[in-house]
């Protein structure tokens, strides 16, 4: 429907053939700003500035791309000069990052969300009425203010905030009086202990937890801690041996097709089993199909808008907040961006002396 | 036993050695939780996709058919290719072995260096303020993680004082050099903390040996007195250690190399065992208990360099 690139169909089908030479793709030129000439994996990528490109010449010829797995490192080398731009800057340091002489961070809106997910298959989880207490027991304005340093938007659709996103959703306003009327009416009244697994690598999710911890708390549900490494951690997700966990998405594509497939279409042949949830609404499956099919727009978000709906009020995700990307940069960096489905604009970035 | 016949006796025991650190480290990240296919395919994996990497990868055939795999391999000089970057193990290993081993012996000069110089120090003016503030100072040292080590010397002598880059690894020689003083000092004020104290130690119970004494009834300078009859003696236990904390040193050089963003082996067995990349985590680690083998192996030849006395057999 809405494809994110236009290709040669022998080249679609050639990365599936054995012995396929990935290195062949990173030869190639497109029709973008900057193209590379060669690349292996745990290297630099270097961006060769694109003469032909239809817009105007990028002014930046070269662009060097590096891979720092750590935080501080990144943004200590940024300080010192030694880089021009770094992304994922953790959200506690944005503010400390524009005190600093020469530096600028902030944040780019893109379609990002964070959420917990709850394992229907696991009772109480199967009970509706305690995911939905789950939900109204978050407090989201909280979290963003604790976790991403008040860099975020409460989450009240389950889709990211893109194309047919549904902008009058309810979600789930913080509410403790309907969130312990909801278990009082659910198979737990007196509450429940939840194992929640979380990856040890990511220390939003696992401050995010800790505050749900004690919110939910106050609605009889003792949830658990458990941190793992983040391969055992995505195994049990996918092998659905969690209870409850914490995620996120970024949208590749501006249409909700990706994102609506893969969180909330169940059963088997779904592939993602509902992002993992293992929720199943064989209607609602029934209603993806149809709205993936049609062609008329209006009919088309009309149709994701219910979708959205029901999902929300299925509960089977704890909605908890929109995101953007971080980044920061110096002072002779001019133009930076950062666009809504992630992609860095080179192109239209100037350096001065 | 003659020297040479030690050695060959030696290597030919860290065969067998090898061949259990093998079946170790097998066992190990095959029966760790977690699907290399899952974790190299990231979120957006199906349960097909997965499935289908994972015979792609041959991850389904029998495990002691794998381990053959593995142990032939290696004997041939082949690591396999890695799941994560798609490339002949040992093409990574060869590119980054002598970077990692140029930090290692990077730090042990600096180790060294700091060692015998402050050892030395503490131990000829014992019990003065001079001894203390060592002791003091590198116990200070000792109780500091790696990592936090390495963020300090950054922000004093990268960003504070500009003397040293924060991180990376350069591109000349001399850029090397440069590059890879504060990840070497940083691992080297980590290990001579510790020789440091045991030097100061030896030295104070050497010379109060009955030769030290008679030397300096000799009349020989206090100098040659301290570094041909004390020092000499004094060393063993320090290279002892040095020889037990090789291993702590290689630990301590993979997270260095974090921080510092260097591009050796122990960044890189950072992330295959993350992704659990079975191939590079089985190669790096073989190559690293080689690696501490081979340096055992040279701090007992030492002996008998630095104490005509040791043989061996």
């Amino acid at each position: 429907m809405f494809p994110a690139w236009i290709m040669q169909a022998d080249m679609a089908t050639a990365t599936d053939q054995p012995g396929y030479d990935d290195s062949l793709a990173w030869a190639s030129r497109g029709t973008g700003g900057y193209y590379t000439t060669s690349w292996k994996k745990g290297d630099p990528v270097i961006l060769h500035r694109n003469p032909y490109y239809w817009k105007t010449t990028p002014a930046i010829d070269e662009v060097d791309i590096e891979s720092i797995p750590d935080d501080n490192t990144r943004i200590l080398k940024l300080q010192g000069g030694e880089t021009d731009v770094v992304d994922f800057v953790p959200f506690n340091q944005i503010d400390a990052l524009n005190t600093f002489p020469g530096i600028h961070a902030g944040l780019f809106p893109i379609q990002q969300t964070t959420f917990g997910m709850l394992n229907v298959t696991m009772p109480p989880l199967d009970d509706i009425n305690v995911r939905q207490a789950l939900n109204y027991a978050t407090d989201k304005d909280a979290i963003i203010k604790s976790v991403y340093f008040g860099q975020g938007q409460p989450m009240n659709a389950p889709i990211p905030l893109g194309t047919y996103v549904d902008k009058e959703s309810p979600g789930y306003p913080f509410d403790l009086a309907k969130a312990q009327a909801l278990m009082a009416a659910s198979s737990v009244p007196n509450g429940f202990t939840l194992p929640m697994l979380l990856a040890n690598n990511n220390q939003d999710r696992i401050n995010t937890a800790i505050i749900l911890k004690d919110e939910w708390s106050k609605i009889g549900v003792n949830v658990d801690i458990q941190q793992v490494d983040n391969a055992t951690w995505r195994a049990a997700r996918t092998a659905g041996t969690y209870n409850a966990t914490l995620s996120a998405w970024t949208n590749d594509m501006n249409d909700p097709t990706e994102i609506v497939n893969y969180e909330m279409r169940g059963g088997p042949g779904s592939g993602s089993f509902a992002y993992w949830t293992r929720y199943n609404n064989p209607q609602l499956n029934e209603q993806i199909t149809q709205a993936d099919l049609e062609q008329d727009p209006a009919r088309r978000e009309a149709a994701y808008i219910a979708i959205q709906r029901q999902f929300l009020n299925d509960a089977a995700l704890v909605f908890i907040a929109n995101l953007g990307a971080t980044a920061a940069w110096g002072d002779r960096v001019h133009g930076f961006l950062i666009d809504g489905l992630s992609y860095y604009r080179f192109e239209d970035v100037t350096l001065s002396n | 036993m003659g020297r040479g016949a030690y050695i060959r006796r030696r290597l030919f025991l860290t065969v067998f050695v090898l061949f259990g650190v093998t079946i170790l480290i097998f066992g190990m990240v095959h029966f760790l939780p977690g699907d290399p296919a899952a974790t190299l395919l990231g979120d957006r994996a199906t349960t097909q996709n997965i499935a289908e990497l994972r015979e792609q990868l041959g991850l389904n055939k029998p495990l002691p058919e794998q381990y053959w795999m593995f142990v032939s391999g290696l004997v041939r000089g082949q690591m396999g290719t890695s799941m994560q970057f798609h490339q002949p193990v040992r093409d990574m290993v060869v590119s980054r072995l002598p970077i990692s081993i140029g930090l290692a012996l990077y730090a042990i000069l600096l180790a060294a260096f700091l060692t015998f110089t402050f050892g030395l120090l503490a131990a000829v003016n014992k019990d003065t303020w001079i001894d203390q503030l060592v002791r003091v100072s590198f116990l200070f040292v000792l109780t500091m993680p790696n990592f936090w080590l390495g963020i300090l010397l950054i922000l004093v002598l990268s960003l504070g004082l500009h003397w040293f880059p924060v991180a990376g690894f350069g591109t000349t020689f001399t850029d090397h050099i440069w590059y890879l003083f504060l990840p070497a000092l940083t691992i080297a004020l980590a290990l001579s903390a510790v020789l440091i104290r045991n030097l100061r130690s030896s030295v104070i119970s050497t010379t109060r040996s009955d030769y030290v004494r008679t030397a300096r009834a000799k009349g020989l300078l206090e100098r040659i007195v301290l570094m041909r009859h004390i020092l000499r003696n004094a060393v063993l236990s320090t290279v002892t250690i040095f020889g037990l904390q090789f291993g702590f040193l290689i630990g301590g050089a993979l997270v260095v190399e974090i921080v510092f963003a260097i591009p050796g082996l122990g960044q890189l067995l950072f992330t295959s065992i993350t992704s659990r990349d079975y191939p590079v985590v089985q190669a790096i680690t073989v190559i690293t208990a080689l690696m501490v083998i081979l340096v055992n192996l040279i701090v007992d030849l030492s002996y008998s360099f630095l104490d005509p006395r040791v043989t061996y057999g």
